[in-house]
């Protein structure tokens, strides 16, 4: 019964999440715009715990002077990420493999353009949530195929929803929780991009990094797999310049080799990529998702 | 080196690795089933660089699925200095 009930539920989400997403695709996209813009006020009077996180994120990052102006990013981030959703819902329908160069501006250097253009080179891509991280896994995926980790969703609808999403595009999503150890060598060995975010909260996986003027746990597995792979290490993101359309940036390659000291390496490694992020947060501070606890305090485990 | 000092230096560095069981380590061993995700995969691979003074590839530890295979890799591997 509760089985039943669930997938029931399940199916509701799933029906809203497509059917809402159906309507947005027939709106003109400057009324659409608006409806997000009031879509924003709304979840940002309803959505107090995050919007509190947020505030509170902004102030200690020194982002904001006062919490007037912290409240002002805070509903500027939170009015970014209902556009993403809504502009990565219309551009399933409006952007495609012949046309993406209207909606999105790449600029990598040239040795990055030399290493993309190499279908023999993996290249393991860092992002964090910034403008539009869907948007830059599918812009990436036209120059070079992208393989991308992500935690699966709960809702089996829903996810397969998001994975038929990916077709017509060279992007394949890799679950982040799987019992094969050597999956993320594969896209490399194949010459993909492998993209992981890293500005999520890592827990006990995780080490402390400096990120914004407080540590941050932030997940290993990035650097040690260019530390051992050797693969060409980037930061990419995408930011909003305009309705549906978007600039993508890839700092890099960054190269790091092996002193021994594993915890040491993983840490610079770690370091210069939260930095990068760094700068373009405080240059995008509107388009950050300063809503999720990226620098709880990590539980005690024992034995640790 | 030959093969079995290989499976000795590795099963040295599995052990300093909490929750691998290598007690149980044989070459048919799914590296999956004794207790190896990816992130610990990760750490092991550094520190068998490390030991060995060797720097597979990707290819290599791509189709590392058994502690055979990773045996035998290594051992190639150290034969000629790198993969």
């Amino acid at each position: 019964m509760g089985t039943r009930l669930t997938r029931a539920r399940q199916w509701l989400e799933y029906a809203l999440v497509a059917g809402g997403v159906g309507v947005l695709r027939i709106l003109p996209l400057g009324l659409t715009i608006r409806l997000c813009t009031a879509i924003t006020w709304i979840v940002f009077a309803l959505f107090f715990r995050r919007r509190r996180i947020a505030i509170e994120n902004i102030l200690a990052a020194g982002i904001a002077d006062s919490p007037r102006d912290a409240r002002r990013i805070a509903r500027a981030s939170f009015g970014s990420f209902v556009l993403m959703t809504a502009e990565t819902a219309i551009a399933r329908s409006r952007i495609t493999p012949a046309n993406w160069r209207e909606f999105v501006t790449v600029e990598l250097s040239p040795e990055l353009e030399r290493i993309v253009d190499d279908p023999d080179v993996g290249i393991l891509a860092a992002s964090a949530h910034l403008g539009n991280w869907e948007i830059v896994a599918r812009a990436t995926s036209l120059l070079k195929p992208v393989t991308a980790v992500v935690r699966p969703l709960a809702n089996p609808f829903l996810r397969g929803w998001i994975e038929r999403g990916a077709e017509g595009f060279r992007l394949a999503l890799m679950h982040k929780h799987d019992d094969d150890p050597t999956r993320f060598m594969r896209p490399l060995r194949e010459g993909r991009v492998l993209a992981l975010m890293m500005d999520q909260y890592a827990g006990r996986h995780g080490v402390p990094i400096e990120f914004l003027g407080r540590p941050a746990w932030t997940h290993k597995s990035i650097a040690l797999l260019h530390l051992v792979t050797r693969a060409p290490l980037v930061f990419a993101y995408a930011v909003r310049t305009g309705p549906l359309r978007y600039t993508v940036r890839a700092v890099g390659p960054l190269e790091f080799r092996s002193t021994g000291d594993r915890e040491s390496d993983v840490t610079r490694v770690l370091s210069a990529l939260t930095r990068e992020i760094e700068t373009v947060v405080r240059r995008y501070p509107e388009q950050y998702m300063w809503g999720h606890r990226r620098w709880r305090a990590r539980r005690s485990v024992p034995h640790e | 080196m030959e093969r079995a000092r290989v499976v000795e230096a590795l099963r040295e560095v599995l052990a300093q690795h909490p929750g691998i069981d290598v007690d149980g380590l044989g070459d048919a061993s799914r590296l999956a089933d004794i207790g190896l995700d990816s992130l610990t995969m990760l750490e092991v691979l550094y520190d068998v660089e490390q030991r060995f003074g060797v720097a597979m590839d990707v290819e290599a530890m791509a189709g590392c699925e058994t502690a055979g295979a990773l045996v035998d890799h290594l051992t190639r591997a150290v034969g000629r200095g790198g993969d």
